[in-house]
């Protein structure tokens, strides 16, 4: 019904409730959601004014309850919605909404709250709000595009209602979090929620700019409801400096750049409403009009296909690369963020993310990895695997609209990964090949493409967020290859497809491959290819794209290039100063230490050059730290020297002869603190040490769990905070329990020998020296 | 009462920087320049407050969210009749910048860490002054110093709304943004 209503007409929502309440003797302080059960009338009373002011949606008085905060939430919305139901009884054109806010706490893992937790939490309130017959479901003042996701999936898998959300933004026109508007169109579009906007925090001209992007980038009825202008304190009471006329006034031109849905925040009453509707209900409707864009989304922004050509860095995929396979195998995090940084740093739009490995368990891996990945780089990911499975919880837990790699023209494909995008949301890679291989020919290879467009279309996927690869093939083994697939991206341009290709295959088999398909690169951007995955380490590459750019009027006054050139330059003159390797990791410098391993390997044993070059090292600035003459500052970047000394030793170390002792360590669970922790690794990873860490927050489950498949019989363990000692204690009992030969040290701000003793761990490490000694004693 | 401060215009103060480094004062922070730039890049300063009378209790005080038993706050609240309750933070963007430090490099990371939290000290500074305009005031009071527990920290973030400026507390009454701080600060007559 309301589904049907917002395509013709404008509607209304109420205005405050926390604000009208104070009014009518709510305590400031005190939530407005306790007067369901104490007070219904005043509820009752509140909806029938906002009524009678002629809004046609309220709002259900069910803000903040949720299960965490109430044990009696049912009961709490039960009246909320009895209070509602009430108001509306013989009304026509008056609809519930029921209302539901933040939780109040952050998700993981910057925050503690667990995504599919706070998914349960909502589901439990979406549950009830569709069996108490609500009309429809609005999710609000949501400054977290995480939470907004987990809200939305909430009421998606308990409801088959209409979803309204609305976000708060802040001056400078984000979300808490990050979120611009165009963010978040991206990944309520993608979820497929009903309407969209923005709430509180803000008056209505301060809205206006916001509703102007929001109307740019949305096909979707825009909701806009403003507090009462901005608040100041007066005498000691908040109270909100724009009037009903002022503010119907502002909300005229909101209605006229866009704003489909109207209503009041904090600080607004009956009177606003009624001044609001009196001034725009006889304004010209529209919706916003569709948008033909395809975009895909991260944290903050979205990107958008079609402008410049993109790049997706490949190099978050293990295929053919040892280094990242062994990572894999260990389970190191820290190297696949540093792969997604350093690749984000070298000028990527978009983060390719492939974790599949036979031995490894894909699924727990991708879900860690995009997690990891999306708390601190800022870029959309292209979610990559072979595996349904593994795509379908990526998508769940992606902060974003994400790129998705891929389908194929397979029914089996394309039946296992368009309900997915349906759900989710999200840009699809289309490759042009089925059951009967790849077609030979540019034609054959659009033809599949149409047919997953058409198969798209029945899943309510629209053929824009379809971005075809018409796979690169070695030009080495078919001599057409090249050609054929340059043809292919004409022709998909030209109706009207973005294509995408990996470029670097079509080089495989040649020697200096990357004169090859960097060349290719160009041939296929002539083409109007959209995106490459691809390698942003590789200068042939980053050169032909910059200079594509520049030569093709993408690139104004070729600034980024000139940028680039710029940056380019200096590199081959600054060469690493020439030290010897001690000295290096002395200084601590990271560069010089690794150049100097490199020259010392050619004249050493690589064990000779760690026993006789690194490890003294390391000892006198160890010592010259323990006698306070270093500091931990220092002692960190010796230790990073040695690190990167390390990595040369290592690639000449036969397996074998490395010690294989190792060290697991974990911040427990509970505490987010790691920098003792990674002060410790780092420490024993200079010393050779192999370490696996399992970063912060770390259960006691999943510590044993890990402890006993890599056989390590030596566990450190991290805690800065007095209310987190317990989680230490368990996590000792049960590593005990699962393993009597299991050796923990324990270290932290808060223990102490006595401490140490107490919860049962076998020693105490006052400092990351401390904690090396430990381990040289350990395995002797 | 809510405000920003630009976070370009803060400078920690040097003695706190070096003890929160565990260097002695005036020897050389490796990195420093560059590491400072990233932060106040990062960092979206932001506070709240309010102005409360306290109700003096035979066992402790009542600033407007229950009573609060700490013999370490009455001591340095005592001959006041009000109090500011203050909360700062650097915003969300610190942290992401300190778990992209962890994973990169653990020397930048101490270093970053301990900048932020002396950065926070000095953002608490300007938020203060800004607050307090010409009223005299006690030092700042914190939960977590001496006796007054960290366990107030919900009640106190609840009443100062202090969502509005993005602090969260996680179960184990740790604040999210990391580097936030609260404070209590009595109002001298």
């Amino acid at each position: 019904m309301i589904r049907k209503l917002i395509q013709t007409k404008r509607l209304y929502f109420d205005g405050g409730t926390g604000t009208v309440l104070q009014q009518m003797g709510l305590e400031p302080g005190s939530p407005p959601e306790s007067w369901n059960l104490s007070h219904p009338e005043k509820i009752i009373a509140l909806h029938r004014a906002y009524l009678d002011a002629g809004c046609n949606i309220i709002k259900t008085n069910t803000f903040g309850i949720n299960r965490d905060k109430y044990e009696n939430y049912q009961q709490m919305i039960r009246a909320a919605m009895d209070c509602a139901k009430e108001a509306v009884r013989g009304r026509e054109d008056a609809y519930i909404a029921f209302d539901i806010g933040p939780t109040g706490r952050l998700l993981q893992p910057l925050g503690d709250l667990p995504f599919e937790e706070a998914v349960a939490l909502y589901a439990a309130n979406m549950k009830l709000a569709a069996e108490l017959g609500a009309d429809l479901i609005l999710i609000e003042t949501m400054n977290d595009s995480y939470e907004t996701k987990a809200a939305v999936l909430a009421a998606k898998e308990q409801t088959d209602l209409p979803i309204f959300v609305t976000n708060v933004y802040d001056a400078s026109g984000k979300l808490m979090t990050g979120a611009d508007p165009a963010a978040m169109v991206a990944l309520l579009e993608g979820l497929g929620v009903d309407a969209l906007g923005i709430n509180c925090s803000l008056g209505p001209a301060q809205m206006l700019g916001l509703v102007e992007q929001l109307a740019a980038e949305t096909g979707l009825p825009i909701i806009v409801n403003p507090n009462a202008g901005l608040p100041k304190v007066e005498d000691g009471k908040t109270v909100f400096t724009v009037g009903p006329e002022e503010f119907a006034a502002a909300m005229e031109q909101i209605a006229q750049k866009g704003g489909c849905i109207l209503g009041g925040c904090c600080g607004t009453n009956p009177d606003y409403i009624r001044a609001l509707i009196e001034r725009t209900d006889r304004l010209p409707y529209a919706l916003p009009e569709k948008k033909e864009k395809t975009v895909v989304s991260s944290y903050t922004h979205r990107v958008e296909v079609g402008a410049i050509p993109l790049l997706i860095g490949e190099r978050i995929n293990p295929t053919g690369k040892p280094k990242l396979k062994e990572a894999l195998r260990q389970g190191d995090l820290q190297y696949i963020l540093n792969e997604g940084i350093r690749q984000a740093d070298a000028g990527v739009q978009i983060l390719d993310v492939n974790v599949g490995l036979p031995e490894i368990d894909e699924q727990k891996m991708m879900k860690e990895a995009v997690c990891a990945l999306q708390a601190v780089c800022d870029l959309p990911l292209q979610l990559d695997s072979s595996n349904p499975a593994v795509l379908a919880e990526a998508m769940r837990i992606y902060n974003g609209k994400p790129l998705i790699n891929s389908v194929n023209g397979e029914a089996e494909s394309m039946e296992a990964i368009f309900p997915l995008v349906q759900k989710y949301g999200g840009a699809v890679i289309a490759l042009t090949m089925d059951r009967s291989g790849i077609p030979a020919t540019a034609e054959g290879r659009l033809a599949i493409a149409r047919k997953i467009a058409q198969k798209a279309a029945d899943y309510g996927i629209p053929k824009k967020d379809l971005i075809v690869d018409p796979l690169a093939m070695a030009v080495s083994s078919d001599p057409m290859s090249a050609l054929t697939t340059l043809e292919a991206v004409r022709l998909l341009r030209e109706d009207g497809f973005y294509t995408s290709l990996g470029v670097s295959n079509i080089s495989f088999g040649l020697p200096a491959r990357e004169k090859i398909h960097s060349n290719f690169f160009t041939c296929a951007m002539e083409r109007g290819l959209n995106c490459a995955i691809m390698n942003p380490f590789s200068a042939a590459m980053m050169d032909a794209w910059f200079a594509f750019r520049a030569l093709h009027n993408m690139d104004p006054a070729c600034e980024s290039y000139i940028r680039y050139a710029d940056n380019a330059a200096p590199a081959e003159t600054s060469a690493p100063q020439r030290v010897d390797l001690p000295y290096a990791i002395l200084k601590g410098m990271k560069e010089e230490a690794s150049a100097a391993a490199r020259a010392a390997l050619m004249e050493m044993e690589p064990l000779a050059v760690i026993n006789e070059q690194i490890i003294p090292a390391l000892n006198e600035i160890g010592a010259a730290f323990e006698q306070k003459k270093a500091y931990l500052p220092q002692l960190l970047m010796s230790a990073e020297a040695a690190n990167a000394a390390f990595e040369q030793v290592k690639e000449k170390l036969p397996a074998a002869a490395s010690s294989g002792h190792s060290v697991l360590l974990a911040t427990v669970q509970g505490d987010i603190h790691d920098i003792g922790k990674n002060i410790v690794r780092v420490m024993l990873e200079s010393y050779g040490f192999t370490v696996y860490d399992l970063g912060r927050d770390v259960s006691p489950e999943t510590i044993v769990q890990a402890a006993l498949e890599r056989n390590c019989k030596l566990v450190g363990l991290s805690a800065l905070m007095t209310t987190t000692v317990p989680a230490m204690a368990e996590t000792i009992r049960q590593l005990r329990a699962a393993d009597p030969t299991i050796k923990v040290m324990v270290g932290g701000a808060v223990l102490t020998e006595e401490y140490a003793a107490m919860i049962h761990a076998d020693h105490y490490a006052a400092d990351a020296i401390g904690a090396v000694r430990i381990a040289e004693k350990f395995y002797q | 009462m809510i405000g920003a401060i630009e976070s370009a215009v803060l400078r920690p103060a040097q003695g706190e920087l070096h003890a929160r480094l565990q260097i002695p004062k005036g020897a050389e922070i490796p990195h420093l320049q560059e590491q400072m730039a990233a932060l106040q890049e990062a960092a979206n300063c932001r506070w709240c407050a309010q102005r409360v009378p306290i109700l003096w209790q035979e066992d402790g005080v009542d600033l407007g969210f229950g009573l609060i038993q700490s013999k370490n706050l009455a001591k340095n609240l005592s001959g006041c009749k009000e109090a500011f309750l203050i909360a700062v933070t650097l915003g969300l963007e610190v942290d992401r910048l300190l778990l992209r430090l962890s994973a990169q490099s653990s020397a930048r990371h101490f270093i970053t860490d301990g900048l932020a939290s002396a950065l926070a000290e000095a953002a608490c500074d300007a938020a203060e002054a800004q607050i307090k305009g010409k009223l005299t005031c006690k030092p700042r009071f914190s939960p977590g110093y001496g006796d007054l527990p960290l366990s107030m920290q919900q009640a106190l973030l609840q009443f100062l709304r202090a969502d509005r400026i993005g602090i969260t507390l996680t179960k184990n009454t740790l604040m999210v943004p990391q580097k936030s701080i609260t404070a209590i600060m009595g109002i001298m007559q």
